[in-house]
């Protein structure tokens, strides 16, 4: 009794939901539709369903969705079909429609920002392609899409660097800052699979036995933003391009051809980048010296080759192998310069360097017309590459 | 009764069989000895209280063999009585008494009383011997490493245990007898000159003070002189183990010998005392120092687990990664009650269960843990009332508290533990953290015999915080606990961190100091790894330093245990 009384704020975790990814789609009634996708406790761990008796029910997670004139609004009508109380604190990633995106994201922000409920290490993303659909599927090896997804963009972050870096609160910073514009992680939902959905969940085992599960959902370079809206994609290396400039490459791929024959793959690491803004005048050109160490991680001779591929001890070959590397570091950093300029974004932030060290160019010359002069502005690119490490052999083998 | 001896050797043996009602372990015997005159000779003793065999040959055979014949004139009752005092009972230890009630006070603890007819007083005889305990490994206290001795409930053995390990003069004890009615005998054992003389006097007032019919154990008297008497605190600190009140005595402390009890009292005492182990101070340091913070986090788990669990998924589930708050909602699951109430039920049947352990004879005892923690803690979760998680959450709180080195603070623990989990329940962590708040304000506002309970944490006393959560290396802790033993604190002589021996070319740079002094560390710190032989080095330094200094200096204490 004691303690019942004074325990009306009580809140088990067995009547709470804990969604994990809330997508937010604009409805054809151009109202907010929020989609929840809610894991379901008792299909989690096998052994307690069995122990509760629920072991019959297990989906092992549920999408619902309410539609609202606001995202929150749609939240709460979301809590209308649902049974239980809707807790925001353990939401992962929030996925933001294409649609939604190109028409602007700051009612997604303000709930964001202002619940009290989801944390601000939240990671976001646009999906191209179907929302609901992608919510629905199951990724392979992941208990729901929430840690499929998350995994993906801390993995993917890591492994080929192809995505820009940040959760949703950097990326809401970077909104307020000047001359610079941020760039979202994009998903694509992949059609062959999209219909494969859980839905039919009738027999676990079966299913299982029957199909092999395919991926359902591709990790594919960034959605540009202007303010809070989307003006377009980068592709993979537009995206890896941007990555060169922002710093944000912690390891990444490039194929060559060698100059002996085939085809050397190098990952490179350890980058760095350096952007100085360089005043002449009224006109501005931006000097950007990128460097990264490279290793060399496989080579690939056509047919039987009886050159050697590669060896690291032929300082000539060494030579124009990094060139290649250092041209083909040059090329993805251009391709997204085009694109940036295309889109008329400044995602690389080349503006808000100048703002920062040269603020009296910036108030004088750049201020309120910072993205006439990013399209035309001098980017004098100068590309390191140091061919440190051949791997575990010095050259390739020679068959003898 | 008559109020002193009588002349009468009759009147005495009626004041003595009807003072103690005529039971039937007392033996009141009169011999008859003598010739020319005859004389009577009272003696009375408990059976089984004394040696009888001690009786026969050494009191009565004496008696017997007094010829009165021999001596030309007739002697007089004063002179028999002189004569068996000083010559002829072959006791250790005769003393006299003229008092009834003191007569029958010496018969009662096992002495002899010897009464000579036509004599007013009587003479004591030590003849005491009883079915006593020999000395055994401490259960409630047990150590891998270290003495496996432990008190006995006899004050005589329990002091000279404490003598076998401190062999100087200096160690003194002060006997009292506290109890109407059992007339309980009391030691306080302390060393002088290292023992604050005002805690000393504090501990001889609040033992005066008290006035009860009977003492039957350490706690009785413990709960009659502590400092906080509603707190849920012990401020004296009780031990089986002679090792341990050693080398408090050593830290300036004050033990307290109660006749009868296991346990002996030492003050002033620290909270962290409370937590330390006596095996800590045998262990190398680097354990000592790891097992000690073990044992710390062990503390608090075995405090606010159960509260701090109940807190987190009533109120604050955002705390938890994602994959653990749903596996908690998916055990809760069915659960009927709320967390709180699944706590403290599942609290008060851990507790049900260690009591019955400790009521039930050992061979039905362990019955019970299978009873307990098999068929209840499986069934239970499998019949949904109570979630695994609590199930283990509770049990490891459980197995935390068993860290706890004593018993009396085990205890607060598990009182708390369920104050905590009543609050957590209403009032999430914010109230975990308030109680916990005013806990330490209570701990800090203590006072254990005039020391800060909760020294050296509270007031901040730098020197003795070596010792204190973890412990230093002996030979860094050079000083006695500062506010305790205040006059006199060096303990450890200068140089003690043991180091492999120079090259004897090379002429050693200490020798320009002192050749006494080089030579005596050069050999200190070649037997570095044998403690009986340093001390013998020690023992063979000239007493040339003069007993001011030789306390200053001199490491008496260097390789005793502190506690």
């Amino acid at each position: 009794m004691f303690i019942a009384g004074g325990c009306w704020d009580r809140r088990e975790p067995e009547s709470l939901v804990f969604p994990s990814i809330l997508g937010i789609d604009v409805a054809e009634d151009e109202l907010f539709e929020v989609i929840a996708l809610i894991p379901n406790p008792s299909a989690r761990a096998g052994g307690a369903a069995g122990i509760t008796g629920g072991g019959a029910f297990a989906v092992p997670f549920w999408v619902n969705s309410g539609r609202g004139h606001t995202p929150f609004e749609a939240l709460k009508q979301l809590a209308l079909t649902t049974s239980r109380q809707i807790n925001l604190s353990h939401v992962d990633v929030i996925l933001i429609s294409e649609n939604l995106a190109r028409r602007g994201i700051g009612p997604v922000l303000e709930l964001y920002l202002r619940s009290p409920d989801i944390r601000l290490i939240a990671e976001v993303a646009v999906v191209e392609g179907d929302l609901r659909n992608l919510l629905e599927s199951e990724i392979p090896l992941e208990p729901t899409p929430a840690l499929g997804l998350l995994a993906m963009l801390e993995f993917t972050r890591q492994e080929r660097s192809q995505i820009p870096r940040g959760d949703f609160l950097e990326k809401a910073k970077l909104m307020t800052f000047p001359g610079i514009d941020p760039v979202f992680v994009r998903f694509t939902v992949l059609k062959a699979t999209a219909t494969e959905t859980f839905t039919d969940s009738g027999s676990a085992q079966g299913q299982s036995q029957s199909q092999v599960p395919k991926p359902v959902v591709k990790i594919h370079g960034a959605a540009a933003f202007d303010d809070d809206r989307m003006v377009g994609w980068f592709e993979d290396r537009e995206s890896v391009g941007v990555n060169w400039l922002l710093g944000g490459i912690s390891r990444t791929i490039v194929s060559v051809d060698s100059p002996r024959g085939g085809v050397i793959t190098l990952e490179l690491k350890q980058s760095g980048v350096k952007v100085t803004p360089v005043v002449s005048g009224n006109s501005i050109s931006m000097e950007v010296k990128v460097g990264a160490l490279a290793r060399v991680q496989d080579a690939a001779a056509h047919g039987h080759s009886e050159h050697i591929v590669f060896d690291s001890e032929d300082p000539e070959l060494v030579k124009s192998v990094t060139d290649r590397v250092a041209q083909a570091v040059r090329n993805d950093i251009e391709l997204a310069l085009k694109k940036a300029r295309e889109l008329e974004v400044d995602p690389f932030g080349f503006g808000n360097t100048i703002y920062r060290k040269k603020p009296q160019f910036w108030n004088e010359v750049v201020q309120g017309r910072w993205i006439e002069m990013f399209k035309t502005v001098e980017v004098n690119l100068e590309i390191e590459v140091f061919l440190r490490r051949p791997g575990l052999v010095m050259s390739s083998i020679t068959p003898r | 009764m008559s109020v002193f001896v009588s002349r009468e050797i009759s009147e005495n043996e009626i004041s003595i069989k009807s003072a103690f009602g005529y039971s039937t372990d007392l033996v009141v015997r009169i011999i008859r000895s003598g010739e020319n005159p005859r004389f009577s000779v009272l003696i009375a003793h408990i059976d089984g209280l004394v040696d009888k065999d001690l009786v026969a040959r050494s009191i009565i055979r004496p008696i017997g063999m007094k010829d009165t014949a021999t001596i030309e004139m007739p002697p007089s009752p004063a002179y028999i009585y002189d004569d068996l005092r000083n010559r002829l009972l072959e006791s250790s230890e005769v003393k006299e008494a003229t008092r009834m009630a003191d007569v029958l006070l010496h018969i009662s603890s096992g002495d002899c009383a010897v009464i000579v007819e036509g004599v007013d007083s009587a003479l004591i005889c030590s003849v005491r011997s009883w079915m006593t305990r020999t000395p055994e490994n401490p259960t409630t206290e047990p150590a891998i490493k270290g003495p496996k001795e432990g008190f006995t409930e006899t004050i005589r053995v329990n002091t000279s245990l404490l003598r076998r390990r401190i062999r100087d003069p200096r160690l003194w004890i002060e006997e009292t007898v506290v109890g109407e009615v059992s007339k309980t005998d009391i030691a306080i054992v302390y060393l002088k000159g290292i023992a604050n003389e005002k805690v000393l006097q504090e501990v001889r007032e609040r033992i005066g003070r008290v006035k009860v019919d009977s003492l039957q154990e350490s706690g009785q008297l413990e709960e009659l002189i502590e400092d906080a008497p509603w707190s849920l605190f012990a401020t004296v600190l009780t031990t089986e183990r002679p090792d341990k009140v050693a080398g408090s005595l050593f830290e300036g402390r004050v033990a307290i010998l109660v006749d009868g009890s296991p346990t002996a009292l030492v003050v002033p005492a620290t909270f962290l005392q409370f937590l330390m182990a006596t095996e800590d101070y045998y262990q190398r340091f680097t354990a000592s120092w790891f097992i000690r913070l073990v044992r710390g986090v062990a503390f608090l788990v075995a405090l606010a687990l159960p509260s701090v669990y109940v807190a987190i998924t009533t109120y604050h589930q955002e705390m938890l990664p994602t994959p653990l708050v749903l596996s908690i909602a998916a055990q809760r699951e069915g659960v009927p009650f709320p967390a709180a109430i699944e706590a403290l039920t599942m609290i008060f049947f851990l507790e049900v269960l260690l009591e019955g352990g400790v009521r039930l004879p050992t061979a039905v005892g362990s019955a019970i843990s299978i009873v307990g923690a098999l068929i209840l803690g499986q069934a239970a979760v499998e019949a949904g009332l109570f979630s695994a998680a609590m199930v283990i959450i509770v049990a490891l709180t459980a197995i935390a508290s068993f860290t706890i080195p004593l018993f009396s603070l085990s205890n607060t623990v598990r009182i708390l533990r369920i104050v905590l989990t009543i609050v957590s329940g209403f009032l999430g962590l914010f109230g975990v953290a308030a109680v916990l708040f005013g806990l330490f304000i209570h701990l800090a506002a203590m006072r254990s015999f005039g020391i800060p309970y909760f020294e050296p944490l509270a007031p901040v006393v730098l020197p003795d915080l070596k010792d204190a959560i973890t412990r230093a290396p002996w030979w860094a802790m050079k000083q006695r606990p500062e506010l305790i033993a205040h006059d006199n604190v060096v303990r450890i002589g200068d140089d003690q961190k043991p180091t492999p021996p120079r090259s004897p070319q090379k002429p050693s740079p200490a020798g320009t100091v002192g050749q006494q002094r080089s030579s005596q560390q050069k050999q200190q710190k070649g037997n570095a790894s044998n403690p009986d032989e340093q001390q013998s080095s020690s023992d063979q330094r000239p007493s040339s330093l003069g007993p001011a200094t030789q306390k200053e200096r001199q490491p008496r204490s260097r390789r005793k245990s502190r506690r």
